[in-house]
């Protein structure tokens, strides 16, 4: 009996513990079914936002365009959430575009009702009223069904700011009730941030590239202007607005206003854009300034469509003035030289004429002096243009030795006695005593001497031609041997004076002088030669008819240093040898 | 110490704080995220009806709860409603 009494309670409480067991069992595999099934939640919605975010990032590429991300994110809906439609409002200037996707189908007071919704969203976000705004609509998917009238009855709105800014919103809405109350939609919030970041950023460096951009085309020298493919202006550079003479912020009339009366800027933008003449390069004259205007279309590069379109004005007044100066040369020389050969054709043809038998041996001698004092005049204006041709192509060679300066400058004014004294001129020479030896190339200085004394005798009609030579001092220490030529001639306008020693010197100042000939080369080559012994020239003039005097240093020998190689020689004072000259000494 | 007015002060800026978002986040979403913060007691219309504990805390706690969801948005939202209310601060405006 008790046996059998054990035995029943051990069956039942089995039984009782197997059903616990089974009971227990049950609930944990419950409960780890819920937990695997939360998540495979959280993982597909994980996979789900990682997926939307990287088609964001793959198709907004660095366009920055908030449609994109928008449209990206209202198309991915569908696979999370159920909704009747999904609707987005761009903010663009003052104008605002809503499109709506039906996905099922629903009446226009509906979708009137989701309008006014995103409006009163949007004016809470912007802090101003947007609900009488001008309002784009577009509404697609869906037929709409007029018969049915629910209104919304859930909704919720994603707003996509960029930069800070806001750049629309993205509104999801159903006709069921009690949707979107769970943390499905938190998902949706998080690639909207995530998006808005990586745009943001984005943005951020494209801006600052944009700055740099704009800094550079800021300080080109040239005028810069460029207009959309609608000719709205994009940049009218500093340049281009000092050359044109408008205001700091120019707007597009503006610029076409300043051009008026030169070409019609907007008639040539047309063509341009057009393709009827991708480029165009012409000339203009504007506020005294020369100006060479090209204008070319700018295309996309992938789609190769054009985009917009860029206008340079290049400021050519100094080139142009240049350009004439190198013609007026050109005819000066043309003449200069002409002249002497139909001198000496024409001597040569009376010699002929006459017979040279049966000229006398004084006229004969009078016609050869003047065929060789012709010819020697053109040699000279041939020897400066071929100077001016070394000194241009780098070959001019200038080569040093220490010599008596005070020899030089004699031997010269001793050879133009004759002149000086056939012009009633008399000369003054103060030579200072013991002058000390100096570092300069004789033949180039004798060439200096010879056009600085030619020209006081060229200039001066009555009076005197003073040479001086002495130590220059700084505080009592030599540094180089100063010359001076002083003349009563003609003298020089102040603001004459710097243009004499460029090339075109004579042709800019006017100093021409008509009976004399010369190749007005002659103080360019001079300041070439002085600059390359390591000298420098200047000239003084008390103004026209005051008379002129030109000065030149030589460095003294004793401040000459020998370079590392020890072969060449080179002068100090930091005053530089020109790289156009070559200065290897060749002799002691 | 709150004083009695400061906590309806509080109630009265996280009601208008929550009503602000229903409008622009839509009512489920602004409620649903209002209602996480055990602090608070909120009606359907959304209004704060009761704060539990430090009022401070539990504003901070919405206003995170609401940047999350729309970041810059919310913040000027809070920044602007913080103005009618001189004597509250937040720490998440700014």
């Amino acid at each position: 009996m008790d046996i059998t009494i054990s035995l029943a309670a051990v069956t039942i409480i089995g039984t009782f513990s197997g059903i616990a067991g089974y009971f227990l069992m049950r609930s944990k595999y419950k409960r780890e079914l819920a937990k695997g099934r939360s998540r495979e939640a959280e993982l597909a919605t994980k996979v789900y936002e990682t997926a939307v975010l990287k088609e964001i990032g793959e198709r907004i590429g660095y366009s920055l365009d908030a449609n994109k991300i928008i449209e990206i994110i209202s198309g991915s809906l569908g696979q999370l959430l159920p909704y009747s439609t999904v609707s987005h409002m761009i903010l663009k200037d003052d104008r605002i575009s809503f499109v709506t996707n039906v996905n099922e189908s629903v009446s226009h007071s509906f979708i009137n009702d989701v309008r006014g919704k995103m409006l009163a969203a949007l004016s809470e976000m912007l802090m101003e009223v947007k609900l009488d705004v001008d309002v784009d609509e577009s509404i697609s998917g869906a037929i709409l069904d007029e018969s049915g009238s629910l209104p919304v009855a859930s909704f919720f709105n994603l707003p996509i700011v960029i930069s800070g800014r806001l750049a629309g919103i993205i509104n999801v809405a159903s006709k069921t009730e009690g949707l979107y109350v769970g943390d499905d939609t938190a998902v949706l919030y998080r690639i909207a941030i995530g998006a808005s970041e990586a745009v943001s950023r984005l943005q951020e460096v494209l801006e600052e590239e944009k700055g740099k951009l704009a800094a550079a085309v800021e300080s080109l020298s040239d005028g810069v202007l460029m207009v959309d493919k609608n000719y709205q202006l994009i940049v009218a550079n500093k340049k281009l607005r000092q050359l044109l003479g408008t205001i700091e912020s120019p707007k597009i009339f503006d610029i076409v206003n300043a051009l008026a009366g030169t070409f019609d800027l907007r008639i040539k933008m047309e063509e341009v854009m057009s393709g009827a003449e991708p480029v165009a390069s012409f000339e203009i004259v504007l506020h005294d300034k020369v100006l060479a205007v090209s204008a070319a279309r700018v295309s996309s590069q992938r789609r190769q469509k054009p985009i917009g379109l860029v206008v340079l004005f290049h400021d050519i007044t100094d080139a142009k003035a240049l350009e004439k100066l190198r013609q007026d040369f050109m005819a000066m020389m043309v003449h200069e030289l002409r002249s002497p050969l139909t001198s000496i054709k024409s001597t040569v043809a009376m010699i002929k004429s006459a017979g040279v038998g049966t000229l006398g041996a004084e006229d004969l001698g009078k016609y050869l002096q003047n065929i060789a004092s012709t010819s020697e005049t053109m040699l000279d204006l041939v020897n400066d243009l071929l100077d001016v041709a070394k000194v241009e192509a780098g070959k001019f060679d200038i080569v040093c030795d220490r010599g008596d300066l005070g020899e030089v400058i004699l031997e010269r004014i001793e050879s133009f006695k004759p002149q000086m004294a056939a012009r009633g001129l008399l000369i003054e020479v103060d030579i200072e005593k013991d002058l000390p030896a100096a570092w300069f190339d004789k033949v180039r200085i004798k060439q200096v001497m010879n056009n600085l004394l030619s020209n006081a005798i060229k200039y001066t009609d009555a009076g005197t031609v003073k040479v001086l030579a002495a130590v220059e001092k700084v505080n009592g220490a030599p540094i180089d041997i100063l010359v001076s030529v002083a003349d009563t001639g003609i003298g020089i306008e102040a603001d004459q004076a710097d243009v004499l020693f460029s090339k075109f010197g004579q042709l800019e100042s006017g100093r021409g002088h008509g009976e004399l000939k010369s190749s007005g080369l002659g103080l360019y080559i001079t300041k070439k030669i002085v600059e390359g012994v390591g000298g420098k020239i200047w000239v003084n003039s008390a103004g026209a008819g005051a008379g002129s005097t030109f000065f030149f240093t030589v460095p003294l020998a004793a401040g000459a240093k020998r370079d590392q190689a020890g072969q060449n020689l080179v002068v100090p004072q930091g005053q530089g040898l020109l790289k156009n000259f070559t200065t290897t000494k060749v002799g002691q | 110490m709150n004083t009695l007015s400061t906590i309806e002060d509080y109630q009265s800026l996280l009601s208008d704080l929550v009503k602000k978002q229903m409008v622009m986040l839509g009512p489920a979403v602004a409620l649903t995220n209002a209602r996480k913060i055990s602090a608070l007691t909120v009606a359907g219309d959304g209004s704060v009806t009761a704060i539990s504990g430090d009022p401070q805390a539990a504003l901070d706690a919405l206003a995170n709860q609401y940047m999350n969801l729309s970041g810059q948005i919310a913040q000027a939202t809070l920044a602007s409603l913080l103005e009618k209310y001189p004597q509250i601060k937040s720490q998440t405006s700014g």
